[in-house]
């Protein structure tokens, strides 16, 4: 119902109570004052309610309105059905625009309050006089104020430094704020300028500030490290390379980054490569890899590398960071002194090899059935084993520092002298048959060997003596050759003769009784009969098996003679052209020494030229021994067959008549007949050995070899 | 919040505020004032006169704070009130009554009592608005209002609306009766039960019926209606009660006081008491009308007036049927 029909009908409603209480006063009661009053009274009742039902939507229209003014948006229900209910509908549809514009507002409001109070910095307002008009709760953290102590402030007296001009020029600037408490605190100010005010966002960078110094501290370290360091994205390229790996690899940090980590390695070491990146992602790093590498010039360099990833805040992998150190210098000294290790331990185990076998040697040496002692260059004796005790008689303690002369018998006194001599002379292996002093004063026969003892500074600084007990062996020698020689000849002794036959006879005999025969002659040696082996011509041009007629090198080519049964025919006819006498006697008094003490064997001198006056004939056989001849009453081939049994018999050995043929180069015959000779003499007796017919010399046969010595 | 224009505060157009000693003075001029008016022509319910009083005393004046006294002096004078107000029920003996009156005075106050609340109903009345208009129209005006409405706890500007539209409604009977009586030819002993058992109070009962003359037949039917308000506060006091069965003291002193006035107290001492316990009553109702809005009351509208009329109208035709139908 549209206001204007409720305007007609209230109007109505009240004509017609006033009409029907008017004609109802009028007509019954009369016109009384009471009655007027009546009336009056109802029909402003009426009228109140009427109008009340008219006003009411007006009045909560505006209360609406009011309450929309002080901001309660509440819509307002109007069931009049009239102009009043659709302005109601219109303003319950500005209502709830405004309630959506202001949820919106309210919802912008908090997110931007939120934001505000959530966000890492504080944001304040500045009006044209640079008051602070607003501020959020942020200040507290940032100045130590409630935000009521600096509303209203301006920021200069809140913050004395802040550089109020800036803010009308620079949208970003830094400076250095102090706090409340003083404390100076470095922020970041951002400015956004409107119409009235400036809106400024401050956010603290002291992180940032230190991030930046350890940025530079860290840039610093990577770019003055002498180590390489690389940093490799993702895909194992380069986007980082420091001055170290510019030195290391020769190459720039602009030719190097964007090229994948492989161009410095070679081809066959990329599957080790991948590896390494794999564990590197798996465990985080990868350390002491050792690991070839290329430089730009094309040498191999060995580097330690360690291999480490590196990750984002989210925990996602960005890269790596490749630490590479060279190491080649170290790698070759560690070789080096690898190898030197090893040397050092192979000569450790020699060294242990050797003592070991030097323990062994002085057990061997300790426990010899040999007399082993050592002798300094002084003559003084500087170590005696057991067997040196046994067959010296001085105990250890005595012998050790002793003279070694006191070993030597009178006649041999000069013999260390004769020994160290020879030694300086450059012999390294004397070796003789001598005679020793122990200590009751018996002498003995003895092999010894003699070896230097040299020291690597010093050269030479003693001698060792192996010495053997030979005196029953040279006994039964000396009683053997007795019996076998010809000749009354003795080992060690030098004789002389002036018939030159009778020097080749003592040379063949000693010859035919195992010596070595040597003859040193100007004659050839077919005219003396001897076996060119043992051959020396005198001669002064060098040609084949000479020797200069020179009497110290005749010396020391005897001197070079091996062994000791050495049986030598020196002619001394040319040396006595070439040389006088005296040369020539000497020559013979030191060979005499030489025989004497080194025991080597049987010398004959010979002269028969007529060269030689009365007197040094007489002289030199004073020297030298005379030979005398056995008288022996059986030819001589028949002899030399007895002395050939002989000889096999004293070692055990029954020769047949094969043996004989052979040895003596004659027919079977000539063999059987010289037998025979023998056997019907009662010298040798023929006995059966299985099938064979073998010889062994009587009673009788010895006895001959025994006979007296004839002059 | 939005400030881009202010609205004219009208409250603080008028009288200045009283002290707060001058406001018992109020309030006792103000009942006493209407008792007076009431005296000379008991068609002004003192009541609504007090009310009517109270609430110019108060719209003319800025006392915010006066009027939140007068709202806890109602505390105190609410229950005084209606426990001395019960010196006004005069409780008649039904046996002096033919039954046919009693049923039929019975008869149309309930009509006009559920016929108003239904018709509130209908028309969306707030349900404590209805029933103090049912209450005010069958039983017995601007008193039964007052009584019953400590029980129902309405607005006071629907308690202040119930009030003046009862008194509105009963005026135009007052004045209206005289012509019906006249043009239709009732009785007078007809007209003495039309104006019992539909008028509203008994002031205007007495009016009406010095008509034709009998006064007092008219308000012994009147007094019939008056006895329901007993009954009708018992059952609402049950029905509103915050707990069950509870019914407040001052209705039981209301109903003790009004059978102890009806029974044993001389008839004397009643008459030379009620004037107090009319003045009391009214000095309680002008201390609502002084706290009430007259603006709110208006907002009311005009639907609860023509209910009012609509529920009277209701007894009347009851009343037509029971007379022409040969009843009474």
């Amino acid at each position: 119902m549209r206001i204007f029909t409720k305007f007609i009908l209230i109007l109505f409603l009240i004509s017609v109570i006033s009409l029907i209480l008017g004609l109802s006063i009028v007509s019954v009661t009369g016109v009384s004052l009471s009655y007027i009053t009546y009336v009056i009274i109802v029909i402003l009742s009426v009228a109140l309610f009427a109008t009340g039902g008219i006003l009411e939507p007006i009045e909560k229209m505006k209360e609406a309105f009011e309450k929309v003014v002080k901001g309660e948006l509440e819509t307002v229900e109007v069931l009049t059905g009239d102009e009043f209910k659709e302005l109601a509908s219109a303003f319950n549809w500005m209502v709830k625009e405004l309630r959506r514009e202001r949820d919106a507002l309210k919802e912008s409001e908090e997110r931007f309050r939120s934001v505000v109070d959530k966000i890492d910095g504080w944001v304040f307002e500045l009006n044209r006089d640079l008051r602070i008009i607003y501020t959020s709760p942020k200040v507290k953290d940032y100045l130590g104020y409630k935000e009521e102590e600096v509303l209203g402030r301006k920021i200069n007296e809140i913050l004395e430094n802040f550089p109020a001009d800036l803010i009308k020029d620079k949208e970003k600037f830094e400076f250095e704020l102090v706090t409340k408490t003083k404390k100076v605190l470095p922020v970041e100010v951002t400015v956004s300028t409107s119409e009235d005010r400036y809106r400024c966002f401050v956010r603290s960078i002291e992180e940032r500030k230190k991030i930046e110094r350890e940025l530079a501290f860290f840039r610093g370290i990577l770019e003055h490290s002498i180590d390489a360091i690389v940093i490799l994205d993702v895909d194992s390229r380069i986007v980082a390379w420091n001055r170290g790996a510019e030195i290391m690899f020769g190459y720039t940090a602009k030719e190097a980054i964007g090229k994948p980590i492989n161009f410095l390695l070679p081809e066959d070491q990329w599957g080790q490569c991948r590896e390494n990146f794999r564990k590197a992602v798996l465990e985080g790093n990868v350390k002491d890899i050792e690991s070839i590498r290329y430089t730009k010039n094309g040498d191999t360099i060995i580097v330690e590398q360690t291999l480490t990833s590196i990750y984002d805040s989210t925990g996602e992998l960005v890269g790596f960071v490749a630490i590479m150190r060279d190491i080649t210098r170290r790698k070759k000294a560690e070789i080096e002194l690898k190898n030197t290790c090893e040397e050092l331990e192979r000569r450790t185990r020699e060294i242990l090899q050797v003592q070991k076998e030097l323990y062994h040697l002085a057990s061997i040496v300790e426990n010899s059935n040999d007399a082993i002692y050592s002798v300094d260059l002084e003559g003084k004796i500087t170590s005696w084993n057991q067997t040196a005790e046994k067959m010296f008689g001085w105990s250890r303690d005595e012998a050790i520092g002793m003279d070694s002369s006191n070993l030597l018998p009178e006649e041999i006194k000069n013999e260390t002298d004769f020994i160290l001599s020879r030694l300086r002379d450059g012999d390294s292996d004397l070796r003789f048959e001598t005679r020793r002093l122990t200590k009751n004063g018996d002498i003995i026969d003895v092999e010894i060997a003699i070896s230097p003892l040299l020291d690597e500074v010093e050269g030479l600084r003693g001698f060792s003596v192996i010495a053997r007990d030979i005196s029953l062996k040279k006994e039964s020698e000396r009683n053997a050759e007795r019996r076998m020689l010809r000749y009354e000849v003795e080992r060690g002794r030098v004789y002389f003769t002036d018939n030159f036959d009778v020097a080749v006879g003592v040379i063949n005999d000693l010859i035919k009784c195992g010596y070595d025969g040597r003859v040193i002659s100007r004659r050839y040696p077919e005219v003396i009969g001897v076996r060119e082996d043992g051959y020396l011509m005198m001669a002064n041009r060098r040609k084949g098996i000479t020797v200069e007629p020179d009497p110290a090198k005749i010396y020391r080519e005897i001197v070079r003679m091996p062994g000791w049964k050495n049986a030598v025919l020196l002619d001394l006819d040319y040396l006595l052209v070439k040389y006088p006498f005296e040369e020539v006697y000497e020559l013979l008094q030191k060979l005499k020494d030489l025989f004497f003490v080194l025991n080597k064997g049987i010398l004959v001198a010979v002269s028969e030229s007529g060269m030689l006056s009365e007197r040094e004939l007489k002289l030199l056989k004073m020297e030298c021994g005379v030979i005398k001849s056995k008288r022996v009453d059986l030819p001589e081939e028949m002899y030399e067959l007895l002395r050939f049994v002989y000889s096999k018999n004293r070692f055990g050995e029954k020769p047949s008549i094969k043996d004989i043929m052979s040895s003596f180069n004659i027919t079977r015959n000539t063999a059987k007949k010289r037998v025979s000779y023998l056997v019907e003499r009662g010298l040798i007796k023929m006995i059966k050995d299985g099938r064979m017919k073998v010889l062994e010399v009587t009673e009788d046969g010895r006895e001959v070899m025994l006979l007296p010595d004839t002059v | 919040m939005r400030d881009t224009f202010k609205m004219p505060d009208l409250t603080k157009i008028g009288l200045p505020p009283i002290k707060i000693w001058g406001y018992p003075i109020l309030l006792f001029f103000c009942g006493i004032t209407a008792y007076i008016i009431s005296i000379y022509d008991p068609a002004f319910e003192p009541l609504f006169l007090a009310l009517v009083f109270g609430m110019v005393a108060g719209n003319f004046q800025n006392g915010e704070k006066m009027k939140k006294i007068s709202e806890k002096s109602l505390a105190v004078l609410l229950p005084l009130g209606i426990t001395l107000y019960g010196l006004n029920i005069n409780i008649p003996y039904l046996g002096e009554f033919r039954p046919e009156i009693v049923i039929s005075t019975l008869l149309i106050a309930s009509v006009m009592f559920v016929g108003i609340v239904w018709l509130s109903k209908l028309l969306k009345i707030s349900r404590h608005l209805s029933l103090l208009l049912a209450c005010g129209s069958g039983i017995c005006g601007v008193s039964a209002i007052a009584i019953v409405s400590p029980l129902l706890r309405p607005k006071k500007e629907e308690f202040s609306a119930a009030i003046i539209i009862i008194t509105a409604v009963g005026l135009t009977g007052a004045i209206i009766y005289p012509s019906i009586g006249h043009f239709t030819g009732i009785s007078p002993d007809d007209y003495a039960i039309m104006a019992g058992a539909t008028l509203h109070q008994t002031g205007l009962v007495k009016i009406s019926s010095h008509f034709v003359g009998l006064e007092e037949e008219a308000l012994a039917v009147k007094g019939i209606r008056i006895a329901m308000i007993a009954l009708v506060a018992l059952v609402l006091s049950i029905l509103y009660s915050e707990s069950r069965f509870y019914v407040p003291w001052y209705i039981v002193t209301f109903l003790a006081v009004a059978l102890f006035a009806t029974t044993y107290l001389p008839s004397q001492i009643v008459e030379m008491l009620r004037p107090v316990a009319t003045v009391v009553f009214s000095m309680t109702l002008a201390a609502i009308g002084y706290s009430v809005d007259i603006r709110k009351v208006q907002r009311v509208g005009v639907k609860p007036l023509l209910i009012s009329y609509a529920g009277w109208l209701f007894g009347l035709a009851v009343f037509a049927i029971l007379l022409w139908g040969g009843v009474l």
